[in-house]
């Protein structure tokens, strides 16, 4: 069994600890984040060490660690302490939930999470510390470069080059062959047809709000009766 | 194996029974729905009996009872059939696939539907009376409250709140922390970043129907030869 310590106190560590704890080949031992964050000496019940001496509580070579901070900054701040944690001389884990379906010959980093019902298609590359929400589907013949972040039930198709401390929310769709600059931020449910340039931002058209009650619109969009 | 009685004779009713029958611990005994809407005496092999006597013939203290209605007039139809077997004194028993992904300590309450590949993350709160469609995905730290429906590969994000009586279309996403008001209609597709208004109904734009035929346009669409 692989000994933990978990980065972060958000509630994106928290899922991390949950996820881990639920896999019998993890043991979360301990969290830690920079001293100037800790609130409380514990979270999910366990300690909270500062950053700046894990190392001397829990000495890299018998512990590997995680870091488990969401897309914050564009993934730069996971980024920083992914570099930090390495300089450490930390083992970071790559997580895969046992329900992804992942094709054999996957090439992936390490600080990488791969979670529920996720879908790597073969001939896949993902770099280091990539976070790929639930559900999302990554193409053939695709790379995912370093410290990504990819949302729920995204759907990247094949041939696609994804620059690093891209953000791709959910539900997002992301056609073949096209190549997303560095840093760029995709907006949930965005269709992604050409070519992207560095730190570009794509959003979803608002929705339409009729001007009638669901309780007056029901029964003409619900033609069928079910 | 405890035996339930299903309120519907529709296609709902019928998916339901299925569902029921080959991935559950119950078995299907009869359907029920209102007297002057018995069409036949059975439905799959399975006696139909008025909902307004089937206490008497199916008592509650031996036999569950599950809704099987979709969401005709904003899940309000379901939501009264609901309340109606409850009053009779019918435990109302949920389904959760054995194809979803759901996790230890799942709160969910009564007549909810699970279906196949639907993720439920941890720390989620399901209220009753609650559908989920196949590949739906419910966020961490997020509410749906009771007599929802979301549909086919929807996304509620992590520490969103589904209001009661909703329903969220297919392929819809609902970005973090937002909270969908009373039965609003989210249509299939839209994006929902911000908090809703009660009874809103949010559609989105329509395609763009090209000029030119399909077998004209192909080369330029698919951009890699699949």
């Amino acid at each position: 069994m692989e000994k933990i310590v978990l980065f972060g106190t958000s509630p994106g560590a928290k899922v991390a600890h949950f996820t881990l704890s639920h896999d019998p080949s993890y043991e979360v031992v301990a969290f830690t984040v920079d001293r100037a964050y800790i609130e409380e000496e514990k979270f999910c019940g366990l300690p909270v060490v500062p950053f700046e001496e894990v190392t001397t509580l829990y000495p890299p070579g018998e512990y590997k660690m995680l870091v488990a901070i969401a897309a914050s900054g564009m993934n730069k701040m996971r980024a920083r302490k992914y570099a930090e944690a390495k300089e450490k001389g930390y083992t970071l884990i790559t997580y895969i939930h046992p329900t992804a379906i992942v094709a054999s010959d996957l090439v992936i980093g390490d600080n990488c999470m791969i979670s529920e019902g996720v879908i790597c298609r073969p001939f896949l590359t993902i770099g280091n510390d990539v976070f790929i929400m639930p559900g999302a589907t990554l193409g053939h013949d695709t790379l995912i470069k370093d410290h990504c972040f990819i949302g729920n039930r995204a759907v990247v198709m094949g041939a696609v080059i994804m620059e690093p401390f891209c953000f791709i929310g959910p539900n997002t769709t992301i056609m073949e062959d096209l190549t997303l600059g560095r840093e760029c931020l995709i907006g949930g449910g965005v269709v992604i047809q050409e070519s992207t340039q560095e730190k570009e931002v794509y959003k979803a058209n608002p929705p339409i709000k009729l001007p009638l009650p669901s309780d007056k619109l029901a029964k003409i969009i619900f033609r069928k009766r079910v | 194996m405890k035996k339930i009685v299903i309120f519907g004779t529709s296609p709902a009713a019928i998916q339901s029974h299925y569902d029921f029958t080959n991935d559950s611990g119950y078995e299907v005994v009869a359907f029920t729905v209102d007297r002057n809407e018995i069409k036949e005496k059975e439905l799959l092999g399975l006696p139909v009996v008025p909902f307004e006597e089937v206490e008497t013939i199916y008592p509650p203290v031996d036999f569950g009872m599950f809704i099987a209605v979709y969401f005709n007039r904003v899940n309000k139809v379901r939501m009264k059939k609901y309340e109606l077997a409850k009053a009779k004194g019918y435990t109302l028993v949920s389904y959760i696939s054995s194809k979803a992904i759901v996790w230890p300590g799942l709160q969910i309450g009564e007549n909810c539907m699970v279906c196949d590949g639907a993720n439920i993350r941890p720390f989620t709160k399901i209220g009753n009376d609650t559908f989920v469609m196949p590949c739906a995905v419910i966020g961490h730290d997020s509410v749906v409250a009771d007599h929802c429906y979301l549909a086919i590969h929807a996304v509620i994000l992590a520490g969103a709140r589904v209001e009661s009586c909703c329903v969220i279309g297919a392929n819809s996403t609902i970005l973090n922390g937002v909270t969908v008001a009373r039965e609003c209609v989210i249509s299939a597709g839209a994006v929902i970043n911000s908090d809703t208004q009660q009874k809103g109904v949010y559609t989105v734009n329509q395609p763009i129907l090209q000029p030119l035929p399909s077998d004209k346009l192909a080369n330029v669409l698919f951009k890699v030869q699949v």
